[in-house]
């Protein structure tokens, strides 16, 4: 009896550590931007809205988010769009190797990162003229999330019947309208997902936008938090609580929006 | 029954072919016409390519060789949509996430018809299935009845030239199912739209199709209506696959216009050459009788499996097995002559061939009829059996069969000890002959044991029955026809009246150069009535 409540309090201890260990940098987030004096620790604010005052003072804060949302939508638009596409011909056509060819894809997109081809992908984007511009930053991320993205949705596709697709070729549709009518509306809690992982992942990237981004007026939100230092090196814990606030809020409210909008479920239809 | 008025041709597939990519042939030259407002069933086990054949009516398929042309039109190069017709997915492919309206509508959304109009003629074709309740709801949210008529709801709100069902009822439980088969029937008679339809449950092809295209290995074995199917199956194939219980099918020899089966000597249903053959005779047409009689597969009740309103009967002769379906209350004690007395079992439990067969149940075949099966049994209507395919094949060991026939030995006349004839009718529905009579004892019991002692399994019969002990006809076993309660119709003069009275299920052996012949019985009309004669006369 004295093992099992030990046992049990062992485990409850351990699990609130851990919890703590996660809970804590969000406590942090949650207090220190509404401090008048916010140190590294966490600790009853001293409540001002000051900070929120002086980050908007900043002349990029509030256009980076923009510019985020700019990168981050372009690229989960033309992520899904892209990944959608080859999914739905990869699961519907057979190709030889094509399981292969996945695979190769998702290992060289993860294995061999952005990081490591940085030098040729700033290369080709100076040739390109892509510098400094949104649509090469863009390109060159959805480029590292679409083998997972085509990965993720042809399971999607692969469980869509394709009883459904011929019953409407029957009736005539065409091909775009079996896509329109049919298949995404099927797959659609796929693509939402697809998109709100690839928004999250651009939202909070740094080095591609850090290289690509010259001009400070177009930079995302990640490489403006970059900026946030005095000029001696010390970070300004201030804007940076506050600006780390207000960089997350889009995401999380977008995440709800789609969370309720779409739900990760699937409409049921015939069991088969 | 092919409908009244089917004039032109709806659907008509000329040499028909469709290989796989791995050599696979789906589809094997088929050649088909499909008349309009037509209900035609295409039936056969899986992987027959009866699906593929409906998908490549529906253009889902493209064929390797051959046209399809759809109400005049070649419609061998036309997409899917173009080819006017509907089609009922398995799984019935109703749209998930489409309410019942947009459902019902999508065709009619492709045609871009507006909204308001296809939205009022989704109501009224929904108001016809009774879905007028369901039409804002989703799929999820049906039955599979209701799954199954929004699909149809949809197919019919197109009006197409024709619908291609695609197993349509085996998405659904036993017992809707039967609702739904009323329901389908009703629903193409009253849309008189033609209707091609794929199923593997036989029972459902019977029940719904004017007519049957049986297919085997992406062949088409036999194209007919269902009676003809049923009483004149083209091959062994078509017979073992139509019916619920499994057709008898008997390695027979043919001599003399006398047909030597199983130990006995029938009457040729139809002409045929000599030769062996294969004969066969539906469960549901056998008689049981307490007593041997020549023209009656001798044997011993092995095994009862209850149908509901009957029991089919397994009977083991020396040579194979042989079924009957007996009206419940009439099962023969196991081991123990058919109809009998139930006292006198145990003993009974022998195998055929031991010496005690006295036991043995003789099974009377029905009818000893003669005939194709359709002329004979025309004054019947319904049942007529038994076809024999010309199984070449199975012969060969027949040919043993021709050992003389073992001395009708007479003995003691088994067990009719009871008259239980009168309990036991005929199971024959349409043989009203009753076995009952407390048949002449004169029957030699004995098997012989001297016959070739073990039964070969069911199907594969492998030693015909050498006895054919009682001649044919000859000896009608002294049982006095009319003796039955039941409802023979015309006596038939001889002896074993029951038989063949009028509802002679005939049995129509082939021979095997002749598959399957309808061919035109000797005699066809008054034969039905005559008696059991024994050897129709070829």
């Amino acid at each position: 009896m004295i093992r099992h409540t030990l046992g049990r309090l062992a485990t409850t201890v351990v699990i609130a550590a851990v919890l703590a260990l996660f809970a804590l940098p969000m406590l942090w987030l949650a207090s220190a931007p509404f401090d008048d004096t916010p140190a590294i620790t966490t600790s009853i604010p001293d409540f001002t809205l000051r900070n929120f005052a002086a980050i908007l003072d900043n002349p990029y804060a509030l256009g980076s988010i923009r510019n985020s949302l700019i990168q981050g939508g372009g690229a989960a638009a033309l992520v899904v769009v892209l990944a959608a596409l080859a999914a739905y011909a990869l699961s519907r056509v057979r190709v030889p190797g094509r399981d292969a060819l996945l695979y190769l894809l998702l290992l060289l997109s993860s294995v061999v990162t952005g990081t490591a081809a940085m030098v040729p992908i700033f290369e080709l984007a100076t040739r390109l003229g892509l510098i400094d511009t949104h649509l090469g930053v863009i390109l060159v991320v959805s480029g590292g999330l679409l083998p997972a993205a085509i990965f993720i949705l042809k399971d999607f596709m692969d469980d869509t019947p394709t009883s459904y697709e011929e019953s409407a070729r029957v009736f005539g549709a065409t091909p775009l309208q079996i896509l329109r009518h049919i298949v995404i509306p099927l797959v659609r809690p796929g693509l939402a997902t697809i998109a709100v992982w690839a928004l999250a992942s651009v939202w909070g990237g740094f080095l591609f936008q850090f290289i690509l981004l010259r001009d400070p007026e177009k930079a995302p939100g990640s490489v403006i938090l970059y900026t946030l230092y005095t000029e001696g090196g010390a970070p300004k814990l201030d804007l940076i609580s506050t600006f780390s606030l207000l960089y997350s809020l889009p995401v999380v409210a977008m995440y709800l929006f789609v969370s309720k909008r779409y739900g990760f479920r699937f409409h049921g239809g015939i069991k088969t | 029954m092919t409908r009244p008025g089917k004039e032109k041709p709806v659907i008509t597939l000329h040499a028909l072919t469709k290989t796989f990519p791995g050599g696979v042939h789906a589809l094997d030259d088929i050649h088909l016409t499909i008349a309009d407002g037509e209900f035609f069933a295409l039936l056969g086990p899986s992987g027959c390519g009866k699906t593929t054949l409906l998908r490549t009516i529906a253009g889902l398929e493209t064929p390797t060789r051959g046209t399809v042309h759809i109400d005049g039109r070649d419609a061998t190069p036309l997409p899917p949509g173009q080819r006017d017709v509907a089609m009922v997915f398995q799984d019935y492919a109703i749209f998930p996430h489409m309410d019942v309206t947009t459902n019902i509508a999508y065709p009619l959304r492709i045609k871009k018809v507006p909204r308001a109009e296809r939205t009022a003629k989704a109501a009224d074709v929904a108001a016809r299935l009774s879905l007028t309740d369901l039409l804002h709801r989703r799929p999820a949210e049906l039955s599979g009845g209701q799954q199954q008529r929004v699909a149809l709801a949809r197919a019919i709100a197109c009006h197409p030239t024709a619908f291609l069902f695609d197993e349509p009822l085996s998405n659904l439980d036993a017992r809707l199912r039967l609702e739904a088969r009323t329901f389908l029937k009703r629903l193409q008679r009253e849309l008189a739209v033609t209707t091609v339809f794929v199923t593997h449950d036989q029972a459902e092809a019977l029940a719904l199709a004017d007519r049957i295209a049986v297919m085997s290995a992406g062949r088409m074995i036999q194209v007919a209506t269902p009676a003809e199917i049923f009483h004149r199956p083209a091959t062994t194939f078509v017979a073992s696959f139509i019916g619920s219980t499994p057709m008898n099918l008997l390695p027979a020899r043919a001599t003399d216009a006398a047909l030597h089966v199983a130990g006995a000597t029938l009457p040729l249903p139809a002409p045929v050459q000599d030769g062996h053959l294969t004969y066969g005779v539906r469960p549901e047409y056998m008689t049981l009788s307490p007593t041997e009689r020549p023209d009656a597969f001798p044997g011993t009740v092995s095994v009862h499996e209850n149908l509901g309103t009957h029991t089919l009967v397994t009977l083991e002769t020396p040579a194979t097995l042989i079924q009957a379906v007996v009206p419940e209350g009439d099962e023969p004690p196991l081991g123990t002559p058919p109809g009998p007395s139930p006292a006198a079992p145990s003993s009974t439990a022998t195998t055929p061939s031991s010496p005690r067969s006295e036991t043995a149940a003789i099974l009377g075949l029905w009818p000893p009829g003669t005939g194709s099966c359709t002329s004979t049994s025309t004054s019947s209507s319904p049942p007529s059996n038994s076809c024999a395919t010309p199984n070449s094949a199975a012969d060969p060991s027949s040919s043993a069969a021709p050992a003389t026939p073992p001395s009708p030995a007479p003995s003691p006349p088994p067990p009719p000890t009871k008259p239980a004839n009168t309990a036991s009718t005929p199971a024959c529905p349409c043989a009203p002959r009753s076995d009952a009579a407390p048949t002449p004892s004169s029957c030699p019991a004995t098997r012989p044991p001297t016959k070739p002692p073990q039964p070969a399994s069911w199907p594969s019969c492998a030693n015909s029955p050498s006895t054919s002990k009682y001649g044919a006809g000859t000896k009608p076993s002294s049982a006095p026809p009319p003796t039955t309660p039941k409802p023979s119709p015309p006596t038939s003069s001889t002896p074993y009246a029951p038989a063949p009275t009028s509802t002679a299920p005939s049995a129509s052996a082939t021979t095997n150069t002749r598959p399957n012949s309808p061919q035109p019985s000797p005699n066809p009309p008054g034969y039905t009535a005559s008696p059991p004669r024994p050897g129709p006369p070829p």
